[in-house]
């Protein structure tokens, strides 16, 4: 029977016509989809975390800015590590540092910390650390990047907590206030 | 010279080539930078290498085909042989070490990982919940096929269908406007 | 009082919208003549309401009226007059308002265009569903980004004006506003689509005239992609100008699907074949476009657009499933109603052409789509995130890409109906021949890549069924009736013009994809710290650094570094990379220096500058400068098919009767 005559029919038994594949396929395509979208605001897309938590902290062999001499991360173990990779250019990490500075007079001789510069120059770090807060901890000049590449940074300021036996236990984004800082040094107790 | 002979000419050509072809070249490779010395870290996390040192053109190549696989981390979706971001240098460099020591890609590509995780590769892992992303496009394309052929194939009752509907049609747009379209066309002159 | 006025504004267009889309969509099969004209007139008021509105907020703007919120927002004092008036879709809430401007003005040229056909219920309908859309719109304005509020007290003096990228570069003007007019315009076919299902009617008619109403956004579209990406190559500094960023592949969704659509209407249109598949097609463009809106400002996607990053993401993911899950049900319900159309005889023939695009192009629509959403779904089920970059991308767009190439000079080369295979190698033998030489002559400028030379070759034979396509019936006409070339071109390109503006589409589409097969071929890439004096070399050039210089902007500083281009002694040119210092931003932003040529472009971009040295980084980038050429191209061709005509019914008469007595 014809379009028309079909459709009269379908319509005199009151029903109307549907097409089934195209309703089932539809659906089948968009309702994931949507569903999906809806999902992802669950996600911040720029928040990777880090694969190296509960894994022992790469070593490293890096000069201090000021250029007297070599640190490397096997000769800090025994104690927990701070260790905060920062640039200059970077507004958070201007935040963060002079409340580094003050925690690590603070914890004296019982926590190391340390900062790798991440993509910059030495010069340019010496007269930042001049500015901001002074110095109270090395800090390393990561020639090459290989520090960098090794805790997997994917952007600054960022901070690694390692405890005393040289495991990672915990990745902290963005500028540090002290308060987070406590909370993750004693979860490491 | 007959169409079958110049066909059998192109496809000797593309034959050719085929057997020619080469990994795509864009950019110019890290020759003459300062090699870096392999941290103490890498050995340790990576393992030894899984062959004999690399030179040459191979080096070159490999580490460019490598580098155009691996994310560049402090960019937008670029891989570290485009990117002109200091990290991402640092890390073509680090590649090239790599590959000039031995490593096999995969330990170079699990390295990496081990410390960025896998969105630093710029294409997933060909494993597991990730062969997804090629099959349902290739899905897509099979079944799209499938369906032009039994849209193509079905002749008959489409035939019939036409004629019926020609006989009961329900009145066009406005009564001239096919007989017109059609008369354009055919001075139009592209039948 | 400006915000005070701009809120009434958008609150009268929210109330015609909706009481238009009401009266518009409740009609029914048999419209009075008294409902059309109602809901055209709340048609008319939305959208002059809407535009008065932006009118206001630009107003505003230029006045420097901090007691708008948006113009606190995105106002200053030192901006320069041009970049205060493009702040209007700088940032998120006045982007949303210059959406609804851009709605209402397709609104007004949709209620110009469809006063002669009043009497179709479908006419109506699709004023319904547009003020349906505008409906949303004017409602996100209103309740959930309104850049009408009241600043708080106490109003601020000054402003930090907009974002210091789009001040950096004029195409950062132009970008925006063309993206928009492409993505808005796709409303007013998706409209004409719903209205043609409820109708239960799609004819040659109605389909021929959603072709033309698709085409103009379609164009937009295509000029806003191309821009993107010129703005990429001349801001970003990478030398690059795609990077299958999600918010780059969310404005290239709609345009797969629109160009499919396209050439779907031609084969509905001609043969009355698969209807219902081209209204998927419209349909799935405008879903696309409002999916497209979502990516980019939902937050959800990681992405260099993201710092439009809003609360708007949820509102804007509620229209989306309705308009799909709306566009499924009408679907499904009314697919039957649609005429079925004749037969396809055969798959070698125009209509398979067709088929066949019509298949690669949606499956590189899903391709695309599927690696932008992938990572999201492998993140939901394992909590990891994934990449899904280039090399994925490329995987489905470099086959797909080249054979569509090669589809564009069969489609057009095969008859309608039906053709023999020696018939088809007859076709295109000389295009074949053609396609080889473009291979083998770039082979001997020095590309050796097989992949590029496919591509290559795939462009040189579309383009020799491009001309021949157009110029064979010049010739021929010329045989038949002597005269002089202009003459016989003029006579038949009147009458072709649709036919030649597709293909002179296609020779701009073929000029990109050469364009992109070259510049992925190999790139020479140097860099390197440079003294004043000092000199570098790139390729076959030489670069001298001559001196630097600053200039200074009421709301940026200027640093150029000047380097004279040398090449084999000869003096170029000189070429001005800059650095950007803005007072409300603490990065500098770079802007390249680039010297354009039909064989590559020379591009220079600073890595850092200062007193002393000055980091450069050149690039040797071929091709680049066909990918522009093949976008203007295509523009042309868009034009010289689209162009309205006038005085058609009359010559199409004539034109009946001559052919009517020949063929008698």
């Amino acid at each position: 029977m014809t379009v028309s005559e079909s459709q009269s029919r379908a319509a005199a038994q009151g029903r109307p016509r549907v097409s089934w594949p195209v309703l089932v396929i539809g659906l089948i395509i968009v309702v994931p989809l949507i569903v999906l979208l809806a999902q992802g605001f669950k996600y911040d897309p720029r928040d990777i975390s880090s694969p190296l938590i509960d894994k022992p902290a790469p070593d490293f062999a890096l000069q201090t800015v000021d250029g007297d001499r070599e640190v490397t991360l096997a000769s800090l173990k025994g104690k927990p590590t701070v260790i905060n990779f920062f640039s200059t250019w970077c507004l958070p990490c201007e935040q963060e540092h002079p409340m580094l500075i003050a925690a690590a007079r603070a914890y004296g001789d019982r926590v190391n910390f340390v900062g790798i510069v991440f993509e910059d120059t030495r010069a340019k770090v010496n007269q930042w650390l001049d500015r901001h807060g002074g110095r109270g901890y090395p800090v390393l000049i990561d020639v090459g990047g290989p520090a960098a590449i090794a805790y997997g940074v994917y952007g600054v300021p960022e901070t690694y907590f390692v405890d005393a036996r040289g495991v990672i236990r915990s990745k902290v984004k963005g500028a540090l206030t002290f308060g987070t800082l406590q909370s993750q040094l004693e979860a490491m107790q | 010279m007959s169409p079958r002979a110049l066909l059998a000419v192109t496809f000797l050509l593309v034959a050719v080539y085929a057997t020619a072809a080469q990994a795509q070249r864009r950019g110019e490779p890290i020759r003459g930078e300062a090699e870096l010395a392999l941290g103490p870290d890498v050995e340790a996390a990576a393992g030894p290498p899984a062959g004999p040192p690399v030179t040459g053109d191979e080096l070159e190549r490999r580490s460019w085909a490598l580098s155009m696989e691996v994310r560049c981390p402090v960019c937008q979706g670029q891989p570290i042989a485009e990117s002109p971001a200091e990290s991402a240098r640092h890390m073509k460099r680090q590649v090239r070490a790599m590959v000039a020591a031995g490593y096999s890609d995969e330990q170079i590509f699990a390295y990496l990982e081990n410390s960025y995780g896998e969105f630093i590769r710029l294409s997933p892992r060909p494993e597991g919940m990730n062969l997804l992303v090629w099959v349902l496009p290739l899905a897509a394309l099979v079944i799209g096929a499938g369906v032009v052929v039994w849209l193509v194939g079905r002749k008959q009752p489409a035939r019939a269908r036409a004629a019926g509907a020609v006989a009961v049609a329900p009145p066009e747009d406005t009564g001239l406007a096919p007989w017109i379209e059609r008369a354009r066309r055919e001075a139009e002159g592209d039948g | 009082m400006n915000a005070l006025l701009g809120r009434l504004l958008i609150y009268f267009a929210l109330a015609a919208a909706a009481s238009g889309a009401v009266l518009a969509l409740t009609a029914g099969a048999r419209p009075t003549e008294q409902r059309t004209k109602l809901a055209r007139t709340l048609g008319l008021a939305f959208a002059l309401a809407c535009l008065l509105a932006t009118l206001v907020m630009v107003g505003a703007l230029l006045q420097h009226d901090f007691s708008v919120s948006y113009v606190a927002q995105v106002g200053s004092l030192s901006t320069p007059t041009v970049i205060t008036i493009v702040s209007l879709w700088s940032s998120l809430e006045g982007s949303i308002l210059f959406w609804a401007a851009v709605l209402g003005i397709y609104t007004l040229f949709w209620l110009r265009a469809s006063r002669d056909r009043v009497d179709d219920p479908r006419t109506t309908s699709t004023l319904g569903v547009v003020l349906a859309v505008g409906v949303f719109f004017t409602f996100l304005i209103a309740a959930v980004a309104n850049p009408f509020l009241d600043t708080p007290a106490p109003i601020p003096a000054d402003g930090p004006g907009p974002n210091p990228l789009l001040q950096n570069h004029p195409l950062m003007i132009v970008h925006p506003p063309f993206l928009y007019l492409g993505y808005v315009g796709m409303t007013i076919p998706f409209a004409m689509a719903f209205a043609a299902l409820l109708a239960g009617r799609v004819g040659p008619d109605w389909t021929r005239s959603l072709r033309h109403w698709i085409l103009a956004p379609w164009a937009f579209l295509t000029v806003g992609i191309l821009l993107g990406g010129r703005w990429a190559y001349d801001v970003l500094g990478w030398g690059g100008y795609w990077g299958w960023d999600p918010v780059e592949n969310a404005s290239f969704l709609p345009w797969l699907t629109a160009t499919a659509f396209i050439h779907a209407s031609m084969l509905e249109e001609r043969k009355g074949l698969f209807r219902g598949w081209a209204m998927v097609l419209v349909l799935t463009t405008f879903a696309l476009t409002v999916l497209g809106t979502f990516m980019t400002r939902s937050g959800v996607f990681n992405s260099v657009h993201s710092f439009t990053q809003s609360a708007i993401g949820p509102v804007f993911l509620a229209f989306l499933a309705v308009v799909v899950l709306a566009s499924i049900v009408l679907l499904a319900f009314r697919i039957h109603a649609l005429e079925p159309g004749r037969e396809m005889r055969s798959a070698m023939s125009r209509e398979g052409a067709f088929v066949i695009n019509n298949l690669l192009f949606v499956v590189f629509t899903f391709a695309v789509l599927i690696g932008t959403t992938y990572p999201l779904l492998k993140e939901a089920f394992t909590d990891r995130k994934v990449s899904v970059g280039g090399p994925f991308f490329d995987d489905f767009a470099v086959p797909i890409g080249i054979a569509i190439t090669f589809l564009m000079g069969i489609g057009p080369a095969l008859p309608w109906g039906r053709a023999t295979a020696r018939d088809a190698g007859r076709i295109l033998a000389l295009p074949t021949a053609v396609g080889v030489l473009t291979a083998l002559l770039f082979v001997a400028l020095g590309i050796d890549h097989f992949v590029t030379l496919l591509a290559l070759a795939a462009a040189g034979f579309a383009v020799t069924v491009s001309f021949r396509d157009m110029f064979a019936p010049v010739f021929a006409r010329r045989r038949a009736h002597g005269g002089g070339f202009f003459d016989a071109a003029g006579a038949t390109f009147r009458r072709t013009r649709r036919r030649n503006g597709g293909q002179i589409v296609h020779v701009g589409v073929a000029l990109v994809v050469a364009a992109i097969a070259i510049s992925n071929s190999y790139q020479v890439k140097t860099e390197g710290v440079v003294r004043p004096g000092g000199s570098m070399d790139v390729g076959e050039y030489t670069l001298v650094l001559g001196g630097l210089r600053a200039v200074d902007d009421p709301h940026r500083h200027r640093q150029f570094a000047d380097f004279v281009v040398y090449r084999g002694g000869e003096k170029l040119g000189v070429l001005s990379p800059a650095m950007n210092h803005y007072a409300t931003s603490m990065n500098p932003i770079g802007t390249p220096a680039v010297m354009t040529g039909p064989e590559h472009d020379l591009y220079l971009s600073l890595m850092h500058l200062d007193a002393q040295e000055v980091g450069l980084r050149a690039y040797i980038n071929p091709g680049v400068m066909w990918l522009w050429i093949g976008g203007l191209v295509m523009l042309l061709g868009t034009l010289v098919a689209a162009w309205p005509e006038r005085r058609r019914a009359r010559s199409a008469a004539r034109e009946t009767e001559a052919v009517a007595e020949g063929s008698a």
